[in-house]
């Protein structure tokens, strides 16, 4: 089994003759992010299962951190400027990863805690916030955060 | 309406339109456009991909990145994390030509320019009449505007509107205006007359200046002067709660009534694209925050600022240095319980959120309670649940902490104040009568009555602004109902007849968001009298052609001819009575069997109910139950089996005897004997009608004349069964797939049983 990374086609993994455009879903996403893969074909249908990145060869390892490098893209909380609750619906106002952010989460939607240190907050169109806890936020995110984690 | 601009700025920091730099290098038609808002190294970005007539536009930060023409991008590939989506635009032969990663924001949007990509690359028409910038603010404020529709600037707009609707009620309203205008003035009458009393009596007398018989007379009138001033007060009072709770109660029930009115008659269209929860919520707890507003809300509030301005007034008037000295903190110590609101709130969520954290231990466990005690769990539950408790315990302990602490500081604040109303006045009050700064005793009293009259009001208007905020946000989620618009729109000069059933669809076309075609061009022709199976994959497009049979929804194009009239031109009522339909999943109102079977029909006899419940091979059930046809189903009723449920709704079809029935996986999900006992039922509702009978089970379409397969949009293939099979097609491939996966038994039985 080899597997391959082609702008326009994604991952192709290709098996003798067989040349397939596949996806990889991680089972334990957050815990064991390294280890417990699917190999999934268009139909989401499972091609291989590998147990650990460590028992891939060299070049096929490269290319899954390449492509999980993507995979592995988090919007994540580095400062919290307002976070108010309206009629319906509570709007945030943050700092992210990728920049500054206005978004909204319903009101009775909490941070789920996904490990010991870190937070995960979905907004209302289903997009995921990290908030960790080891980050050095500052005095005021820190006090605004404080309400929605434990 | 809602200004869709001031959502965009408030809650998305995102255009609401195509900036004009993309407009002038966009000079074609634009068919779709979506933004897109992650840059290669994932940081926020200003993107665009616009499609026009002819080209494919790709732009970021307002510059152009790609333009080719649109038949020149073959593919879209796509991938998905949980925090972003990326599309890979591959041109004809094969080469890449961009990638555009996006937030789940922009999903919907995005997907509508993949899909006309993707419509485009299989050389399917495209519909030239997409309202682009609809669909891209619906696709990208849908989620909010479910939660919430209101923009600030309208605030005042809602109140008129909604004050509106006291209008009925002027008069009661003006009389408990009085009510209320009256006691609050009243009010300030005992602590005026106390000081009098004082003064004019207590001291007079004290002071040899009036005998002890004049005194106790002169205290009499007082008095009774006392009493009739609390009469009058109650009554002031009295009148004001009846008539405001009374017309707060109507209000309320006159915007239920709206509302419901409205919620008739909207389309299906309203309901698929919002949560059932939130339209209850609107008809119940926001016209409840209604009524609360108007009988108590506008009330006290406006009790408490006249109040507030009289006491300022007489304290002032009383005594100007110790008024003043009383008035001028007053707009901090509103400011300060303002603040410590805001502040509640905020600790609230706290609270909310360990509380929350408790009651899903309850919803997990108590459903699934047999299966915690099945694996011997109730310890680790109850620890659970205890801890949970313990946190929202002390998350409360903190609450009450902290509104302890800042309730008597805020009234010792008071008390200061009164202790140097004390400090200024006692040198006054033993000053002698000719002193220019000589305060009798009996203005003080009156002073220091009034002075306790203060902390009510001012607590009051330190709510004003989260009150106020509660109700116009309720309000105007009742009006955006209220201001919805059905776009079924009925003839007022509808034909009204008996129809005979004959179906014709012409060039049919059909799309729930405004971009995906569900319908592509759909052409059918039904008599009267014919049974049609409509088969084919899911999604294709087979239960939208019963929808549009119902006129749930209108065509985007094309036509539909019932007994060659076009369905438009039909008294809808009229119509719909002569419809019938049986669903997958029936559903019963709660209410009794009888009530269930004759819904829509409460003249019919008790024979005939029982006639239709035989012929729907239901009245051997319902005979068995202990309350017969008068057990109570639905909601908090008697639960009955998916098979029991679907033979009331048979009932309830023969009743209603429609020319056109139309049968939606109607014995689905059910096991073979309950399936036979509804197909025979089925077998007798069907006799003398036209009946479109959807279902993925071939088998059921036995007594079909005709068998459409419905894929993707358009009638693929149409014959009996026999030629459909000789054809090798999408028929002879679905049957294929049922063999093999044993929901057939076997090729020869489905060829015995589906005979056309």
């Amino acid at each position: 089994m080899k597997l391959e990374f082609k702008e326009g086609f994604g991952l192709i993994y290709i098996d003798g003759e067989l040349e397939k455009s596949v996806s990889v879903k991680r089972s334990f996403p957050n815990s064991h992010p390294d280890k417990y893969f699917s190999i999934l074909n268009d139909e989401n249908q499972e091609l291989m299962f590998i147990e650990s990145l460590e028992r891939l060869n060299e070049g096929n390892r490269k290319i899954l951190n390449k492509y999980f490098s993507r995979l592995d893209f988090k919007l994540k909380v580095t400062k919290v400027f307002k976070v108010k609750d309206e009629f319906g619906l509570r709007n945030w106002e943050v700092e992210t990863s990728s920049g500054k952010r206005k978004f909204q989460s319903a009101l009775d939607s909490w941070p789920i805690r996904v490990d010991e240190n870190e937070f995960v907050l979905e907004d209302l169109n289903g997009d995921k916030y990290w908030i960790d806890l080891k980050y050095e936020f500052d005095e005021e995110s820190r006090k605004q955060l404080s309400f929605y984690l434990d | 309406m809602i200004k869709e601009n001031s959502f965009f700025t408030k809650y998305l920091d995102q255009p609401l339109e195509l900036p004009a730099v993309i407009l002038e290098q966009v000079t074609e038609n634009i068919l779709l456009f979506s933004f897109w808002d992650l840059d290669e190294a994932f940081q926020f970005v200003s993107g665009w991909v616009v499609l026009s007539e002819s080209h494919f536009y790709l732009f970021q930060e307002g510059e152009i990145e790609v333009k080719t023409e649109l038949n020149n991008v073959k593919k879209v590939l796509e991938t998905s994390t949980s925090s972003m989506n990326s599309y890979e635009f591959v041109s004809i032969k094969g080469k890449f030509l961009a990638r555009v990663n996006f937030t789940n924001r922009q999903k919907q949007s995005m997907s509508g320019v993949k899909y006309i990509l993707d419509e485009l690359s299989e050389k399917k028409k495209i519909s030239s009449v997409l309202d682009s910038q609809k669909v891209y603010e619906d696709a990208v404020l849908r989620n909010i505007r479910d939660k919430q529709n209101i923009d600030s600037e309208e605030k005042l707009g809602v109140v008129k509107r909604l004050l509106g609707y006291l209008a009925p009620y002027k008069k009661d309203f003006v009389i408990g205006a009085i009510g209320a205008i009256g006691s609050t003035i009243v009010a300030l009458v005992p602590a005026y007359l106390s000081g009098r009393l004082i003064d004019d009596v207590v001291k007079s007398f004290q002071n040899g200046e009036i005998s002890r018989d004049k005194s106790l007379n002169l205290a009499f009138t007082f008095l009774s002067i006392l009493v009739g001033i609390y009469i009058f007060r109650e009554i002031f009072r009295w009148i004001r709660l009846k008539k405001m709770s009374i017309i707060g109660e109507k209000v309320a029930s006159d915007l239920r009534r709206d509302l419901y009115d409205h919620l008739q008659d909207l389309d299906l269209d309203f309901y698929s694209k919002r949560q059932t929860g939130s339209i209850i919520s609107r008809v119940s707890s926001d016209t409840d925050r209604i009524w609360d507003f108007v009988a108590f809300g506008i009330v006290e509030v406006g009790i408490a600022v006249i109040m507030l301005i009289c006491l300022s007034i007489v304290l002032i008037a009383l005594d100007f240095k110790l008024g003043l000295l009383m008035t001028v903190p007053v707009p901090l110590i509103i400011y300060s319980i303002y603040l410590h609101g805001k502040k509640m709130e905020k600790i609230f969520i706290r609270c909310w959120r360990k509380w929350s954290a408790l009651t899903d231990v309850l919803s997990d466990t108590i459903p699934g309670i047999q299966v915690v005690k099945a694996f011997n769990q109730q310890n680790r539950e109850r620890k659970r649940f205890n801890s949970r408790n313990e946190i929202a315990l002390s998350e409360f302990e903190k609450v009450h902490h902290i509104w302890t602490k800042f309730w008597p500081r805020m009234m010792m604040g008071i008390h200061c104040l009164v202790l140097m109303v004390w400090f200024l006045s006692l040198p006054r009050l033993l000053a002698s009568e000719g002193d220019a700064n000589y305060l009798s005793a009996g203005t003080f009293v009156s002073f220091l009555l009034y002075m306790t009259m203060f902390s009510q009001p001012i607590e009051i208007i330190g709510q004003m602004a989260r009150m106020l905020n509660r109700a116009t946000s309720s309000a105007l989620r009742i009006f955006e109902i209220l201001d919805t618009k059905s776009f079924i729109k009925e003839n007022s000069n509808g034909v009204e007849k008996k129809i005979e059933g004959n179906i014709e669809f012409k060039d049919v076309f059909f799309t729930y968001d405004g971009v995906r075609q569900v319908l592509k061009g759909v052409n059918l022709k039904i008599h009267s009298g014919e049974m049609i199976g409509l088969v084919g994959p899911s999604g294709g497009g087979k239960t939208t052609i019963s929808k549009l049979m119902f006129r749930f929804y209108d065509a985007n194009a094309g036509s539909i001819l019932i007994d060659d009239t076009n369905i438009g031109e039909l008294d809808l009522g009229g119509y719909r009575s002569q419809v019938g339909m049986v669903l997958q999943d029936p559903f019963l109102f709660h209410g009794s069997i009888s009530d269930n079977i004759s819904y829509g029909m409460p003249e019919v006899s008790k024979l005939e109910i029982i006639k239709a419940a035989k012929i729907a091979n239901a009245h051997e059930f319902i005979m068995k139950l202990a309350q017969g046809y008068e057990t109570i189903v639905g909601e908090r009723g008697q639960s009955l089996s998916g098979g029991e449920k679907q033979r009331v709704s048979i009932a309830r079809a023969i009743l209603h005897n429609p020319k056109i029935l139309i049968l939606d996986e109607a014995t689905s999900a059910v096991d073979t004997e309950t399936e036979r006992k509804i197909q025979e039922a089925l077998d007798k509702l069907i006799e003398g009608r036209t009946v479109i009978a959807i279902a993925h089970r071939l088998s059921t379409l036995r007594k079909a004349n005709r068998i459409l397969v419905v894929k993707s949009g358009k009638i693929v293939e149409e014959g009996e069964h026999n030629s459909l099979m000789d054809l090798k097609g999408e028929y002879f491939k679905l049957q294929q797939m049922q063999n093999y996966s044993g929901i057939e038994v076997t090729k020869k039985e489905i060829e015995n049983e589906v005979r056309v």
